[in-house]
């Protein structure tokens, strides 16, 4: 596993009493998708909080090909190429559709305060440039008709694609996806995988979160299980998904094993 | 519906060239305060409306810039072309100093801390009397010249007035359609998913506060020389207060709606004088209404109202 993109050792985190990551290792493939499962509770969530420098974590450390963003705060984390999305889609409310897009675009903007005030020659070209890369993504999408509209009036579906154009113009090294499928109908997930492999056929290193195994067994190159707290399988699908803890934790032990316990 | 904006434009220019013309001296005086006041106004707005910070003490902003302009210019004889730009640097000088630190907390502390400042602020104003003149405040500031003459005429005061405040909508409207803008507003909306997004979450704030306290000196500095007296009096709690709720009744995010909440809030204790010992009563019983049936404001009830127009004819 020489050649992974993100890297991530150690990683713990504690909540008072509650030691909600455990010295979680985890290594992403370049070019390759990981996804990190487990059930409920497991600590899926907030190990993306900690990787996105959202939360900060009590230990451990976070190697994005050879940047050590540990402790980082999230603009950084993000400008540095880990982007994320959220499982319940955090868009901009006042915003257009396009303008969350363009959000998102941030960090990638080089002109200044004063340059963009004055309508500068380089503010009006940088600008144009990146009101054209989000509009391709959003038209990639299928929302390019909606560029205009207020997010709040999209249906839900539409509302996680913007999400997903929003990460995406930050020309992410690693894209993270927290639960995209979630609240999702069948076509729309079929959609969704098609995007999503799309993308990683681009070269594109992407770690996935998700609860839907069908999803998973379809997309991973590798899968990563949490179970309270604390990685207990990390492989091919094909291995994992037989490993004998994996699916105790996903369907429960066994009746004999009790006696073990 | 561009050209119901255009004609509408059109409109609003002929009706603010022709009204000195049209009203009494005493509702002149009233509306050049409305539109320096709005310059404030707007500042709130942006920080307020748009990077959602509770900013309670935006009049001790406008008094910073009213006393660092009448101060400079009467101590250090400077012209106000000089004076106020020094003012509006000094008043986002304070600013950066309370926001660096207070913001890198979450929760109410900015809101306290303005409250705090704002209070402070009155203190000593009242009290050190070698610089401020006490509670008998500064008066004779000198006037402003514009291409080497003094303006003497409160027409003459107006359209300088009208004149800066365009020039902030203006500012304004393209810092609206810039990251800038765009990352402000983001960071109201939800913090969290900003700075995963590449804004950088306390910055943007820091700088809306900061902008928005300049604009507070540029009010200022316009009052005190167009008054020619300032008083601790003039920047109290209750001015803050005011020039909140002007932000609120115009509509927290539009800065059109910003210059009509001023002067609507500016003219509303003229309209309501009949009312006497009652005015605090009915105008909160007012400013409740417009809570109440225009959450948005004035410009958000326009808004929808030409967009259900839009809807009809389609």
């Amino acid at each position: 596993m020489s050649d992974a993109i993100l890297s991530v050792r150690g990683l713990s985190r504690r909540f008072g009493g509650l030691q909600a990551v455990n010295a979680v290792d985890l290594d992403i493939p370049r070019g390759k998708l990981l996804a990190l499962i487990g059930p409920n509770g497991a600590g899926k969530s907030t190990t993306v909080n900690l990787l996105a420098g959202v939360l900060m974590p009590t230990a451990g450390h976070v190697v994005l090909d050879g940047l050590d963003l540990t402790g980082q705060p999230a603009h950084r984390v993000a400008d540095a190429g880990l982007v994320r999305t959220f499982q319940n889609g955090r868009l901009f409310k006042r915003l257009s559709v396009l303008e969350n897009v363009l959000v998102g675009a941030h960090a990638r903007h080089t002109t200044g305060f004063a340059s963009a005030v004055l309508r500068l020659p380089g503010f009006r070209a940088e600008e144009k440039a990146m009101r054209e890369s989000a509009l391709a993504l959003l038209d990639g999408l299928g929302l390019a008709a909606d560029a205009g509209r207020a997010v709040g009036e999209l249906p839900y579906g539409k509302q996680r694609k913007i999400e997903i154009a929003r990460a995406l113009i930050l020309q992410p090294r690693v894209l993270m996806l927290d639960e995209p499928a979630a609240g999702l109908n069948s076509g729309e997930v079929e959609e969704l995988i098609a995007y999503v492999s799309a993308l990683r056929s681009q070269g594109l290193s992407i770690l996935l979160i998700e609860h839907n195994m069908g999803l998973v067994m379809r997309l991973a190159d590798r899968i990563a299980v949490l179970n309270f707290g604390q990685l207990i399988a990390d492989g091919e699908p094909a291995v994992v998904r037989n490993t004998e803890a994996v699916i105790e934790a996903y369907l429960g032990r066994k009746k004999g094993s009790h006696a073990a316990h | 519906m561009k050209l119901n904006q255009g004609t509408a434009m059109v409109a609003l220019l002929a009706g603010f060239a022709a009204a000195p013309f049209l009203i009494s001296d005493y509702n002149l005086r009233i509306l050049v305060l409305a539109l320096q006041s709005a310059i404030a106004v707007i500042g709130l707005s942006l920080a307020f409306g748009w990077a959602g910070l509770i900013q309670l003490g935006q009049a001790a902003f406008i008094g910073v810039g009213a006393y660092g302009s009448a101060i400079a210019s009467m101590r250090l004889g400077l012209d106000f072309w000089l004076a106020m730009p020094l003012a509006m640097a000094l008043s986002g000088l304070v600013a950066l100093l309370i926001a660096v630190p207070m913001l890198r907390l979450r929760g109410h502390y900015l809101a306290l801390a303005t409250v705090g400042f704002n209070v402070t602020l009155e203190i000593i104003a009242k009290n050190w009397q070698g610089l401020t003149g006490g509670t008998d405040g500064i008066s004779g500031i000198p006037g402003i010249r514009l291409f080497g003459r003094e303006i003497e005429t409160d027409t003459g005061y107006y359209f300088l007035s009208l004149g800066i405040l365009a020039a902030v909508v203006v500012f304004a409207m393209l810092l609206r359609h810039s990251r800038f803008g765009r990352a402000t507003i983001a960071v109201r909306d939800d913090e969290i998913a900003s700075g995963t997004s590449g804004v950088p979450v306390v910055r943007t704030k820091v700088v809306a506060f900061v902008i928005s306290s300049a604009l507070a000196g540029l009010s200022g500095a316009l009052y005190a020389h167009y008054a020619h007296f300032i008083a601790p009096a003039d920047f109290d709690l209750w001015r803050s207060i005011s020039i909140l709720v002007m932000v609120i009744v115009g509509g927290e995010m539009s800065i059109m709606g910003a210059v009509f909440g001023a002067i609507l809030l500016s003219f509303a204790p003229e309209w309501l004088r009949f009312v006497g010992d009652a005015y605090l009563a009915v105008f909160g019983v007012a400013v409740l209404l417009v809570l109440i049936f225009m959450p948005d404001g004035i410009a958000g009830r326009l808004q929808a109202w030409t967009r259900t127009k839009e809807s009809r004819r389609v």
